[in-house]
């Protein structure tokens, strides 16, 4: 301190302080004066919500930076751009956990042809097999000598008459020079009239058509031929019915060829389906496949027209229709006095015939055609 | 805790802390002397805005409570030199010349060295004032503001700092960041013109108190 220790000795030469202007000073107006009240409290309060605050907060932070927090998943996933592992690791968990809640409870298909998957479930493709074993079974001298590989089943299930449209779809077929293989299952119905005794003659044109599908149709004839023959097998067992009745009495079969063993797509899809829904007045029944085989069968005779567009008639004038009969998801007739209107409805079906969309074939009955279906019809009523 | 007896150190740094007992102790303790001496180092014409200087020296002081390291300075001294850069900001926006280096000038002579006797007079007692001896203060006092008035703004600080704060020359010199000889030759001149300012008032006393 420059404030002498003893305040006798020798006065030291840094001080220069005077006795006398610190006493001036002591007395000088605003010796006492004092800030304002205000003022203080101010001063006061600002201090104090300073002091506060320091102790909200931490202690330390008044000289240590404030820590970064991070979101949690930083600290598994990594920050931004700097992933590591477990993201991808995660991420294919997450994949396979969703494909397995995806595929739970259903069955793993087996590896089979794209076509066959086309043709139904997987439940028809075990029935299909059965049905394949089967008829493998069954004896047939003719089987012998013939040249698919694959011991084609009797065509005893082709003695079912032809699909309404063959003519028709044949000639469209060819008018519209559409692939080999659509032009195989065209003709495969007029092929199989003409191995057959059914009434449908073959004409030129059928035979064209059937020379040509028969080249291409040979490499898919094993899986065809697994396909028809559950459909020939169920309908050699019918027995009773007309149609049925008619082919047995035919000639032995012809060789399977490729048009026949295409047809088979649709065969297999009734057989799938072996339920036949006969509608009329708004009043709908279900009867076995097995007993409307004869009506099938002289629907399936008939000579239908062009194509036309389906007509939204069908379902609201009621008044122009007797029947209705269809077989579930594949075809539909609409028996009215004069005409039969066809529709396919699978898509097998309507590429068979050329048909598109909603598109239906007409073919016109004599009174006496629908006396007929009348009594079939009638027939399936009492039907117990 | 007993706050009243802490330095003003441990004080500071308690209050740094958290506690804002300790800032009320501190506040009252200088408040006094802080307010007279932002009140004396604006001097007569900046005296309105001595409570919002003062005020404004305070909340630097909160505010840098956390930059106060014991040990370089008393807390006084520091106080003391952050009032000084508050009132300096407000003479330079006053418009008022404010002269912090120059106009000293070491060889000359201040004329008078400190007279050992006038603070062997003070010492003693012997200036103690007299009944007829208040008056005559409370005129001399009254004088020296005027005096202080018109001193030079660096040479009135370490005047005042030297007086009111017991600042030694080195203290002065570390918070206003200058030379110690330059501190030294602001307070000899200081002192010089306020002798002579004061040199009715001082006379008189030393005739009237028989000294020297």
């Amino acid at each position: 301190m420059t404030t002498p220790s003893h305040p006798q000795g020798p006065t030291p030469p840094e001080n220069l302080r005077d006795a006398r202007l610190a006493h001036a000073l002591q007395h000088m107006p605003d010796a006492h004066m004092q800030p304002s009240p205000q003022t203080r409290s101010a001063v006061l309060q600002e201090a104090l919500r300073a002091a506060s605050a320091a102790i909200n907060t931490a202690p330390t932070p008044l000289r240590s930076p404030p820590a970064v927090t991070n979101p949690w998943w930083h600290g598994w996933l990594g920050q931004p751009g700097h992933r590591v592992p477990w993201s991808a690791a995660f991420a294919s968990l997450a994949v396979v956990g969703f494909i397995t809640v995806l595929w739970h409870g259903k069955d793993v298909p087996d590896a089979a042809p794209e076509r066959a998957l086309e043709s139904g479930t997987v439940a028809q493709r075990k029935i299909e097999a059965d049905a394949s074993t089967d008829t493998a079974n069954v004896p047939n001298a003719s089987m012998a000598g013939r040249k698919v590989a694959a011991s084609p089943p009797p065509i005893a299930p082709l003695t079912l008459p032809p699909p309404p449209s063959a003519a028709v779809a044949a000639t469209t077929a060819a008018k519209q020079a559409a692939p080999a293989e659509a032009l195989a299952d065209a003709a495969a119905p007029a092929t199989t009239t003409a191995n057959t005794a059914a009434p449908a003659p073959a004409s030129a044109a059928e035979a064209n058509t059937d020379s040509r599908a028969d080249s291409v149709s040979k490499a898919k004839s094993a899986e065809l031929s697994k396909v028809a023959r559950p459909q020939a097998r169920e309908v050699v067992a019918l027995g009773e019915s007309a149609g049925a009745r008619a082919v047995a009495s035919a000639a032995p079969p012809a060789p399977p060829s490729a048009p026949a063993l295409a047809a088979a797509p649709a065969m297999t899809q009734s057989y799938a389906s072996p339920t036949v829904t006969i509608a009329q007045s708004n009043v709908k029944r279900s009867v076995p496949l097995e007993q409307a085989q004869a009506l099938l069968s002289l629907l399936r005779g008939l000579t239908y027209g062009t194509t036309s567009a389906w007509p939204k008639r069908l379902e609201s004038d009621a008044n122009r229709t007797d029947w209705v009969v269809e077989i579930s998801g594949q075809e539909r007739w609409m028996i009215a006095p004069g005409n039969v209107r066809y529709q396919p409805l699978s898509a097998r079906a309507k590429g068979a015939l050329a048909v598109t969309g909603d598109g239906v074939l007409t073919s016109d009955i004599t009174s006496a055609q629908y006396a007929q279906l009348q009594r079939l019809v009638a027939e399936l009523k009492v039907q117990p | 805790m007993n706050w009243t007896e802490m330095p003003d150190d441990e004080l500071m740094l308690a209050y740094a802390a958290g506690q804002g007992a300790a800032f009320e102790v501190l506040y009252k303790r200088h408040e006094g002397a802080l307010f007279r001496f932002v009140r004396r180092v604006l001097g007569h014409a900046l005296a309105a805005q001595a409570d919002e200087a003062f005020q404004d020296t305070w909340m630097k002081i909160i505010a840098a409570r956390a930059s106060f390291v014991p040990g370089t300075a008393r807390w006084k001294t520091w106080a003391f030199a952050v009032a000084h850069n508050t009132c300096l900001d407000r003479l330079r926006k006053s418009g008022r010349e404010v002269v912090l280096t120059g106009g000293e000038d070491d060889t000359c002579a201040v004329g008078d060295r400190p007279d050992p006797l006038d603070w062997l007079q003070a010492e003693l007692g012997h200036t103690s004032p007299s009944s007829e001896d208040t008056a005559h203060w409370r005129a001399a006092g009254q004088q020296l503001m005027h005096c202080l008035d018109q001193l030079p703004h660096a040479q009135r600080v370490v005047f005042l700092m030297h007086h009111e704060d017991d600042c030694t020359l080195q203290e002065m010199a570390a918070v206003l960041q200058i030379a110690a000889e330059a501190a030294k030759s602001r307070l000899r001149y200081a002192m010089a013109k306020l002798r002579g300012c004061m040199a009715a008032y001082l006379d008189g006393f030393q005739l009237s108190g028989g000294a020297a």
